[in-house]
């Protein structure tokens, strides 16, 4: 399975797509395995990983090289030493050449097998597990198929947990993630496009999207951004979020979703969409991506339509109050109190005057104790997760409030604003740093100006473009079909009518887009 | 190339109606002095028919030449003339935009009196809106859905809570005394209607046809006047004689109004009076801007909306509360403007442009 990838990869990215130009750069091998042996080794340095077994067959110097821990040794011994060394009376051929052909055809039982002529190609197939079988007098190598890294087994992902559906979830290497994709779409439309990015981690990248639902501009467009990275090492997809982004325009809201689910994936590919699975980590990118899609989650589709809809409006109601209910909170108490019902005023104002900081300061502190909490938590070694939350729940729920340090009512407005964060973790980020924006500028200026920065953050939403289409599509530009799945989750058999491809919104600027007036 | 904004005919409309509604919320004393509120019902009934009777000019250039705007036409008619009276949009918008501010100055500091400083909270406006307008059309445009939604809801909303409070006994023959007041309302109604040369510009930047324009012409016009006559309806029956003494009535009433257990719906007017002010400057920035860009090209644009800010704010430093702006005079010179603007200005351009198309025609026939 992973040969057929890793031949997969070096046609249409290795040969295909380097050939003409990089070709004349590359080194290619010697007939002499001395001088191949001894350029391999000048490369690597004095690695300790490198591994290189010398071998005779027939009088003729050969070499099996891998890189240790990246191989199954058994599989090794097995399926290519053991064949060698026993049937090495039957080899034909007098040069090392007519001997590589004879056991590459007839010796070696591994079924994944790869020819190489060069350098480059050599070590990017050694680098990602291979062996290399090479022979003296022969001027090019024969890389076979016994990977035997390991890797995480695919579990439920934790930062996207379900109530209902699968609990598979990618895992850090590619090949298994495409398996995980390819299961759930069993068609010959979905296609999954190789690449490979980082200039010395030479990450492999993969594009995955369903052919007759992309749109062809868009995808042009992805890998065009995806051929401008210019990192050298790629460890995570965050890493290329900010190329994959349209440059120059500022928002704290991203246009690149993520997920670690491949339901999702599979549910947003449906809809045109193109999926970046990226070596080496479970976090799937998803471009274009709409801000509404920050509300939308899988378990949306396996509920009851109203139950549904009542978690959505849920989540629209948590991400207005974990973005202003703070900041209203200070604004209103300083400068606009006759808004607040009399019982609730005399409350806070009762807190505040037992309090020493200003309402501004007091619930940026608890707000910043509570950030540096929730890092901590993150951070710390799980056995002591427990140690800090017993700590912060006293030293802030107790003692500040007992103390007289800190208001009551402020402690629960935090409180309130961190749960209603959690309920969309995807934007998280954002949140936390509107909430401390709101809570400066209605101390600063009230609710006037919360209003102000709540309008200029509506701005800011409404001018970004994911890829030609508008970020707060389908509700503005506005689109009553699309609305089906935005203010309300419709049932499915409304849902199924007309599957919208996301090209197709409204205000879409992307060329190929079908334009019909329904949508 | 020039990319040409994608704005849906429903957004400009959406745009419009936000900025003519929070110029609407804020009719009161302040603004129309001693006039009869009650009597502007018939001025607004009147200003419906003078309205329809204004957009003729600019829709007639529009049909003419669907894909040009006063301002692409002012530049391809009249050639450097056209860019002096470039320069008066640009002028005229400006003090659209000086207008408004000074109408949120004498809100904030005549109602809510804030603790803090209303030149400061000012400015501050200013200089968000410089951000809605260098973010351009597209961006002005969506989140105008957005507000727009929510000025729907929340006046509905608002003319709900103030139903249970009207009394009939509070409801006066209409011109009781004279007629001053009507054609003061009717004056003064006109001299708000900016939004009319911003039609004008933005008529031909929206996507949809030309049929569909102009349903949404008369939708937005007959929106923006219902609306008007059901304010004064609701703030008359629910104050009666008080209406006069009000600074801003359309406040004063939400905040004595009630639904069920909801109650100070001056907040709720205040969030959404907020977002219209900051819309409307921005959208009559970026007109002042998109005046600019017809003489001196995109770059200066951009450099442009940050200038006549910084030029704005000096303004709002130096005007003293306004006062030149609150006057019945302005009422006087905001309609010559608007009237020059959407009446004069484009009947030229329509001889011109007729002229322009007969002599090609002409040529196209030999």
């Amino acid at each position: 399975m992973f040969m057929g990838f890793m031949r997969h990869f070096l046609n249409t990215y290795v040969y295909n797509k380097n050939q003409k130009n990089v070709q004349k750069n590359k080194k290619f091998f010697s007939r002499l395995l001395c001088e191949n042996i001894e350029f391999i080794k000048r490369e690597f340095g004095d690695t300790a990983d490198l591994s290189i077994k010398y071998l005779k067959i027939k009088d003729i110097s050969s070499a099996l090289i891998t890189i240790g821990g990246m191989v199954n040794k058994d599989t090794l011994t097995h399926s290519v030493m053991k064949p060698i060394i026993e049937k090495q009376d039957e080899i034909q051929g007098t040069t090392g050449q007519e001997k590589y052909k004879y056991i590459r055809d007839n010796i070696i039982v591994s079924p994944d097998q790869l020819q190489v002529s060069n350098f480059d190609d050599a070590f990017n197939m050694l680098m990602s597990g291979f062996a290399l079988l090479a022979i003296d007098g022969c001027d090019c190598m024969l890389c076979l198929g016994v990977q035997g890294f390991s890797f995480r087994s695919i579990s439920e992902p934790s930062t996207e947990i379900m109530q209902r559906g699968s609990r598979e979830g990618f895992v850090e290497p590619l090949m298994i993630n495409m398996t995980l994709i390819r299961r759930r779409l069993k068609t010959t439309d979905l296609r999954f496009d190789l690449t490979q990015i980082g200039g010395v981690s030479k990450t492999s990248v993969c594009l995955c999207y369903l052919n007759s639902k992309v749109s062809k501009d868009i995808l042009k467009k992805v890998k065009q951004k995806l051929s401008g990275v210019n990192l050298e090492s790629i460890m995570e997809s965050g890493y290329i979020i900010p190329y994959l982004e349209d440059q120059g325009d500022f928002s704290l809201f991203s246009s690149v979703g993520m997920t670690e689910r491949p339901d999702t994936v599979c549910g947003k590919i449906s809809e045109g969409r193109i999926a970046i699975l990226i070596d080496g980590t479970p976090n799937v990118l998803i471009v274009p991506y709409l801000f509404i899609e920050y509300f939308q989650h899988l378990d949306d589709y396996s509920m009851h339509t109203y139950f549904a809809t009542f978690t959505r409006w849920l989540k629209y109601l948590a991400f207005v109050l974990s973005v202003l209910l703070p900041g209203l909170y200070v604004g209103i108490s300083t400068f606009n109190p006759e808004i607040l019902p009399g019982p609730i005023l005399t409350k806070i104002a009762l807190a505040v005057g037992t309090t020493p900081f200003s309402l501004m300061f007091e619930t940026i502190l608890i707000h910043l104790i509570y950030e540096i909490m929730r890092e901590a938590g993150l951070r710390i070694p799980r056995p002591l997760g427990h140690a800090v939350s017993i700590v912060g729940a006293l030293v802030i729920g107790e003692t500040a409030v007992s103390s007289g340090l800190i208001g009551a009512p402020t402690l629960m407005v935090v409180a309130l604003t961190a749960i209603s964060s959690y309920v969309i973790p995807n934007l998280y980020e954002p949140i936390s740093i509107l909430k401390f924006v709101f809570i400066i500028t209605g101390g600063l200026l009230g609710i006037w100006g919360i209003m102000i920065v709540f309008t200029l953050v509506l701005v800011n939403i409404c001018s970004k473009n994911s890829y030609g289409v508008p970020f707060t599509s389908p509700i503005s530009p506005f689109n009553i079909f699309a609305m089906r799945d935005v203010l309300v989750r419709s049932g499915w058999s409304f849902l199924a009518k007309k599957n919208i491809r996301v090209q197709d919104l409204p205000g879409s600027e992307v060329k190929d887009r079908n334009i019909n007036k329904n949508i | 190339m020039e990319k040409r904004p994608c704005i849906s005919v429903g957004q400009i409309f959406s745009m419009l109606f936000v900025s003519r509604m929070v110029i609407t919320m804020t009719y009161g004393t302040l603004l129309i002095g001693d006039s009869d509120i009650w009597d502007h019902l018939i001025s607004a009934i009147l200003s419906l028919s003078i309205t329809f009777l204004l957009i003729l000019p600019i829709y007639k250039l529009y049909i003419l030449d669907t894909k040009m705007n006063i301002l692409d036409n002012l530049r391809d008619l009249m050639g450097k003339l056209g860019h002096f009276f470039i320069l008066i949009y640009v002028l005229y918008f400006l003090i659209i935009t000086l207008h408004t501010l000074s109408i949120f100055d004498n809100f904030v500091a005549n109602c809510i009196n804030p603790p803090i400083s209303v030149r400061l909270l000012c400015i501050f406006m200013l200089f968000s809106a410089c951000y809605g307008a260098y973010k351009g059309l597209e961006a002005l445009s969506r989140a105008s859905s957005f507000i727009f939604i929510a000025t729907v809801l929340a006046l509905i909303f608002m003319f709900s809570s103030l139903i249970s409070s009207v009394e009939t006994i509070n409801f006066r023959p209409l011109i009781y005394e004279n007629y001053s007041s009507v054609t003061e309302g009717i004056l003064y109604m006109i001299s708000q209607s900016s939004c009319l040369v911003a039609l004008g510009i933005l008529l031909p930047m929206a996507t949809g046809s030309s049929r569909k324009k102009f349903a949404g012409i008369i939708l937005w016009n007959i929106g923006v006047y219902v609306s008007f006559v059901l304010m004064i309806i609701l703030i008359t029956g629910t104050m009666g004689e008080f209406v006069s003494t009000q600074l801003f009535p359309v406040y004063t009433a939400t905040s004595i109004g009630k639904f069920g257990a909801f109650r100070h719906l001056d907040s709720l007017y205040l969030g959404i009076w907020m977002a219209g002010i900051f819309l409307k400057t921005s959208l009559f920035l970026l007109l002042a801007s998109e005046g600019i860009k017809k003489i001196w090209g995109e770059k200066i644009r951009k450099i442009s909306i940050l200038i006549m800010s910084i030029l704005l704010s000096i303004c709002v430093f130096f005007i003293n509360n306004f006062s030149i702006l609150k006057k019945n005079s302005i009422t006087v010179f905001l309609i010559t403007f608007l009237i020059f603007n959407i009446i004069l200005i484009p009947i030229i351009l329509i001889i011109l442009k007729n002229k322009k198309i007969s002599k090609e025609s002409k040529i196209f026939e030999k």
